[in-house]
């Protein structure tokens, strides 16, 4: 039980809590009885961190990956996550990539970090897509299933 | 989820090294300190994409070495809780399990996964879900689905545990929409 208790604090986040786009306030700052003010503050700081950085989609961190100008380094990561990205790439093409890009930024409700989920996963209604991304119910059924069409389309069609 | 994300990396030069290749010395030193490293606040640093500003290099009084600090723009990898995340099955395993036969899914970063039996107070997966160790290689299977080595399941992740080094992650598949995708 005292080992327990004397585990090292553990940094946590909600996915749907990390709103990537610029301005949110953090959900865990009115979460105070959850978290000791410490890690309040750290996990703030860790959602600031990353409220400037891009979400890559899978296909894209394949081509940049596979694109490198250097050597590739032979590292245990990076071997796994070629690998990873190799499988999971829905999109073969830079084009079709960002392809899915320009249509998902016609939506402007999206955040980054829902558009890569959806252009990761690539459900196929609305239904199933906010049931894996919960935070998409502020869009309307009817154009996220018109999206979601459009990227299988696409996904289909790409040479 | 992968980001892109711009990074700072300190780097001490000796002296020995002041020289005409001193440039591509540091590009070489900033890839391999760099690369493949994780810490608990950015994840796994996966593979720095360029080089934005070597830095000016200030000389240390007293040590004589030089401190670069060089800003680099680079892919991170790092799981969330309540993210949903696609992946293969790289081990499937039984636990001693002592009330009831459960299991989670340990999702160790990059796409790895081992899915164990295991007695637990969280039931994270179907119940009727069962380890079948005869088979060959040995497998959790349901009437519907079969979940053994390469499979590729999606899972929701539950759970991350950050360490300095390493971020670890459980998931599971008892929900709509997760399980085995083809």
């Amino acid at each position: 039980m005292s080992r327990l208790r004397h585990r090292p604090a553990v940094e946590e986040e909600d996915a749907s809590a990390l709103k990537l786009g610029i301005g949110e306030v953090p959900s865990a700052i009115s979460r105070p009885t959850l978290f000791s003010q410490r890690e309040a503050k750290m996990s703030v700081f860790v959602i600031l961190e990353f409220n400037h950085a891009g979400c890559l989609l899978i296909s894209e961190v394949r081509y940049l990956l596979e694109n490198r100008e250097q050597e590739p380094p032979d590292t245990a990561v990076y071997n796994k996550t070629l690998e990873y990205v190799k499988t999971f790439a829905k999109f073969n093409t830079t084009d079709s990539a960002s392809a899915v890009r320009e249509t998902l930024r016609r939506e402007p409700n999206l955040t980054q970090f829902e558009t890569a989920q959806i252009a990761n996963l690539c459900p196929a209604d609305a239904e199933e897509a906010k049931s894996i991304i919960p935070s998409l119910v502020k869009i309307d059924d009817d154009r996220l299933q018109a999206l979601l069409d459009e990227i299988q389309t696409m996904r289909k069609f790409q040479s | 989820m992968f980001f892109i994300k711009e990074l700072t990396h300190t780097i001490l030069l000796h002296p020995s090294y002041f020289g005409p290749r001193m440039l591509s010395f540091l590009e070489n030193k900033l890839y391999s300190d760099v690369e493949g490293t994780c810490s608990g606040q950015f994840g796994y640093i996966i593979a720095v994409v360029s080089v934005l500003d070597i830095g000016k290099g200030m000389v240390l009084s007293g040590s004589g070495q030089a401190e670069f600090i060089t800003r680099y723009r680079a892919i991170v990898f790092k799981p969330f809780k309540g993210e949903v995340v696609d992946g293969v099955v790289n081990n499937v395993n039984k636990m001693l399990d002592r009330s009831r036969s459960l299991y989670l899914i340990k999702y160790t970063p990059l796409a790895s996964f081992e899915v164990f039996a295991y007695s637990s107070p969280f039931q994270l997966i179907l119940p009727d879900m069962k380890f079948d160790p005869n088979s060959n290689p040995p497998s959790f299977a349901s009437e519907d689905q079969i979940i053994e080595k390469n499979t590729k399941i999606r899972l929701k992740i539950v759970g991350t545990r950050v360490d300095a080094t390493e971020i670890f992650a459980i998931g599971t598949i008892k929900e709509d929409h997760l399980g085995v995708i083809d």
